[in-house]
């Protein structure tokens, strides 16, 4: 399957050079994880502090283990704050 | 030996009095608030002779704590017609602390309308002098001109042309340690400062030692621990000090919480080009600061310097707030044309979210273009900073325009601007907007926190469950903050490590040499907002003003599609404790 993931903020570090606006398109088997696709780009999952797919957050106990589905879009930032 | 400083300017005298007892255990916002609710008559005229302007160090301000150096200024606001506090760093906090001054305040009106007014305060003596020369002149001028003349960096607050011009969107600027501008910006207290005729009012605490705990061992101990969480933390350690406060572009148009086109859309097409990751690419290109500090013994440094493409100043204390409201929010992609109007609001003295909250509201109006960047920075300059007609309209603020113009769709709650964040897709947020006492703040109980940054555990932004009790325990826990002196963003570390907040009460204790405990700190907590909500109902804001305004339970926002569906018996729930 497709998915689009995007990283941000220090994460972006992981990007290749040729990533546009921090996202890159990632081309995974079916019922990959979360963890498989930080994987691809060597993101520890660690330092996956708040993730969204679909722009809906993903509940921290779940990173380890959601699965992906076709088109996801995911969108992974370390800790950050502000206000 | 603390004292209280009052400036009168009805027959301009001063006179130090000492702390009455129960004003003892008070500080900052505490100490501003229970005394503009004993002294201020509730239904009096913001801008008139009664009303009074509270400056006020936090119960820890002055000492060697990390990150205590915020004032709290305080007042009946013009703009909400409620109470007010708006805090800001800066140098004059501590200035003040070390000069044994628990609060300035300032009341009457001069009797001459035509005169203006410096107050002066050091070690041995309290002036008040007739000003001219820096009459209509900008903030940053005038921290210059002031600090010149004393030959040293001497803490000031002051207004600029909107100011002295009263306008609702006015605010009071204090200079930084680098005699740049941080900003008590909300709520439109520095028409109240012009009201009263004073320009600025200067800090010399030379001579003055730091203030000392009484219980100095206990303080440095707990000073360590707490000081320790603030790095511990990722976001106070790592996220805040590396991209500051506008790394929330990215996330909240991920989230779809970030409003769009005056609130019609909650994601911005052009977020990365105004990101904070652009941002501090931008300014480390140029040769600013990324890492800054708005306060001495400030650990955290979110704020940054950032320098014109020709790698001079241009603005500092470059706010997500700020950017979210002149980028999505006016549909401005432009970086640049952003911090000049972030540093043309700095010099004439008006609160950057209000202003920038108008500007939607103006632009759907037809009054300028939506993305017109270069307009706002005229308009800023040339009309309100010159007291045009039309700038006297937008100086009024959003609530404002949106009345002048026939506009329905004006975000503002008790007449003030809503911030970044929308309430249909930020739901925490949207109670915070609706029932906070000084009216749509998101730093009266930032709920963002949980919703969207998963500190202090997560609450689903999209629903209604847990957002009242989310948000009525965040304001409860800020009002208290609010009181130290403390930066509010020691509640990312507080919210998760239990240390942080057991520190900071140890620190109080040794401070004074008292026992407060946890409840003792959420019972100040409530008092504060009972206080306020009190002298509120008093000025006549009813229940029917803790509502967001009707667009946004009509329209459904994108990528969501969701509206505000709290019933009003839901928000009034808030209040029960």
């Amino acid at each position: 399957m497709n998915i689009k993931l995007r990283l941000y903020a220090t994460l972006r570090s992981y990007l290749p050079p040729d990533a546009a606006a921090g996202q890159v398109s990632l081309q995974l088997p079916e019922a990959a994880t979360i963890p498989d696709a930080l994987a691809r780009l060597g993101v520890p999952v660690a330092l996956a502090h708040i993730v969204l797919i679909n722009n809906r957050h993903v509940l921290r106990d779940d990173i380890a283990v959601r699965k992906l589905g076709e088109g996801d879009e995911l969108a992974v930032f370390p800790a950050i704050g502000g206000g | 030996m603390d004292r209280i400083v009052r400036v009168n300017m009805s027959d301009l005298t001063t006179k130090i009095e000492p702390v009455p007892d129960a004003w003892v255990p008070l500080g900052g916002r505490a100490l501003t608030s229970t005394i503009i609710a004993a002294e201020v008559p509730p239904a009096c005229h913001a801008l008139g002779q009664s009303n009074k302007l509270v400056f006020a160090p936090g119960l820890l301000t002055g000492t060697a704590a990390a990150n205590s150096g915020r004032i709290s200024v305080g007042a009946k606001s013009p703009l909400t017609g409620g109470i007010k506090e708006s805090n800001a760093g800066g140098t004059a906090a501590r200035a003040l602390a070390k000069l044994g001054i628990k609060a300035l305040i300032i009341e009457g009106t001069p009797k001459a309308a035509d005169k203006w007014y410096s107050v002066h305060i050091a070690k041995d003596a309290i002036t008040i002098g007739e000003e001219t020369d820096l009459v209509g002149k900008g903030n940053y001028c005038l921290v210059n001109q002031v600090q010149a003349r004393h030959g040293k960096p001497v803490a000031v607050m002051s207004i600029g042309p909107a100011g002295e011009m009263k306008m609702l969107t006015a605010n009071i600027s204090v200079a930084d340690p680098e005699s740049h501008i941080r900003s008590a910006g909300r709520g439109g207290l520095g028409a109240v400062m012009g009201a009263k005729r004073v320009k600025f009012v200067s800090i010399d605490d030379t001579g003055t030692p730091p203030v000392m705990p009484k219980k100095a061992a206990e303080f440095k101990e707990a000073a360590r621990v707490f000081a320790q969480t603030l790095l511990d933390h990722p976001v106070s350690g790592q996220g805040l000090p590396t991209y500051g406060t506008n790394v929330l572009v990215n996330i909240l148009n991920e989230a779809g919480g970030l409003p769009t086109r005056n609130f019609t859309s909650g994601q911005f097409a052009a977020h990365d080009k105004i990101s904070g990751e652009t941002m501090h690419d931008i300014i480390v290109a140029r040769g600013g600061m990324p890492t800054h500090g708005c306060h001495p013994g400030c650990q955290i440094q979110c704020s940054q310097v950032y320098n014109d493409k020709d790698g001079k100043y241009l603005t500092s204390g470059f706010e997500y707030e700020t950017i979210w409201g002149m980028g999505a929010d006016c549909c401005i992609e432009d970086l640049d044309d952003i911090a000049t109007a972030d540093h043309i609001m700095d010099d004439i003295g008006v609160d950057s979210i209000e202003t920038a909250v108008m500007f939607g509201v103006a632009m759907e109006a037809g009054v300028l273009k939506f993305g017109d960047g270069k307009e706002v920075c005229r308009m800023l300059s040339d009309e309100i900073g010159k007291g045009t007609a039309l700038g006297r309209i937008l100086g009024g603020g959003a609530a404002n325009v949106g009345r002048v113009y026939g506009v329905t769709r004006v975000p503002v709650v008790k007449n003030q601007g809503i911030p970044a964040y929308d309430p249909r897709a930020v739901k925490g947020i949207g109670v915070t907007y609706a029932m906070s006492t000084m009216g749509a703040d998101h730093t009266s109980g930032y709920a963002v926190a949980t919703n969207i940054l998963s500190v202090g555990g997560h609450v689903d932004p999209l629903s209604k469950a847990g957002q009242v009790e989310l948000a009525r325990n965040l304001n409860i826990a800020t009002a208290a903050i609010d009181s130290t002196g403390m930066c509010l963003f020691i509640a990312f570390p507080a919210l998760d490590i239990p240390a942080c907040l057991t520190s900071l009460i140890d620190m109080i204790n040794a401070r004074f040499d008292i026992k407060l405990t946890g409840d003792d700190v959420t019972a100040l907590g409530k008092a504060v907002l009972k206080t306020e909500h009190a002298f509120n109902v008093a000025a006549g804001l009813t229940k029917e003003h803790d509502r967001l305004p009707e667009f946004f339970s009509l329209e459904p926002i994108a990528p969501h599609n969701v509206v505000w569906d709290f019933t009003p018996e839901e928000l009034d729930a808030y209040w029960d404790f």
